[in-house]
């Protein structure tokens, strides 16, 4: 019999950011996106649920970011992994082009994101490298 | 890497699932490892090894290796 999984790190952040932005947003006034937040909350709970169960396909576990095993584990792995480096290739791209079509003023949420990009990537290298 | 996963499974009339189960990995994972599309990891490997009570080398072995019953 299958033992229920602990719920990810990944995951455990996620449902945070999302109930405190439901919670924000009603306060603030903004109904429409608490209503979509507290939706998107409830169906990744659900997700959730069902993947620490290990029901449901390994696609829908994966998808979750709620992994069963060691290979569905270098699935999100990899899977994840290649969002990181399209997140940083994107991110760059929009600094770069703000930079240049803005006389070098770029928006400081966009330089600020990439420099946390930049410095997860640094501590995620050699943390991976050192477990390695 | 070539292994002998679906034949000890079937000679013991175990599915996919349960032995998933008795390993902690899903049916999935066994699907994969019986196709040769996954490869283990050590420990992983050393568990099926003790679950069909033959050594690793006899369970797994490469592509160009002939594995028991391949003559």
């Amino acid at each position: 019999m299958h033992t229920t999984r602990p719920i990810s790190w990944f995951n455990r952040v996620l449902l945070t950011v999302l109930v405190a932005g439901a919670v924000w947003c009603a306060v603030t006034g903004v109904w429409l996106l608490a209503v979509v937040l507290a939706a998107a909350v409830a169906y990744l709970g659900l997700s959730i649920a069902r993947a620490r169960r290990g029901s449901g396909s390994d696609r829908s576990r994966v998808n979750a970011v709620q992994p069963f095993d060691e290979r569905e584990r270098d699935a999100s792995t990899r899977a994840l992994a290649l969002v990181g480096q399209t997140s940083i290739i994107a991110l760059m791209s929009i600094f770069i082009a703000q930079a240049a079509t803005r006389d070098g003023r770029v928006d400081p949420v966009v330089a600020g994101v990439l420099i946390v990009l930049a410095a997860v990537w640094g501590v995620g290298i050699q943390v991976a490298v050192r477990r390695g | 890497m070539d292994n002998e996963v679906r034949r000890l499974r079937t000679e013991r009339g175990l599915s996919q699932a349960a032995l998933g189960a008795a390993l902690g990995v899903s049916r999935q994972t066994i699907n994969s490892l019986e196709a040769g599309r996954y490869d283990p990891s050590l420990p992983l490997a050393i568990l099926l090894a003790r679950f069909f009570a033959t050594p690793v080398e006899s369970l797994f072995h490469l592509p160009d290796e002939s594995g028991p019953g391949r003559g």
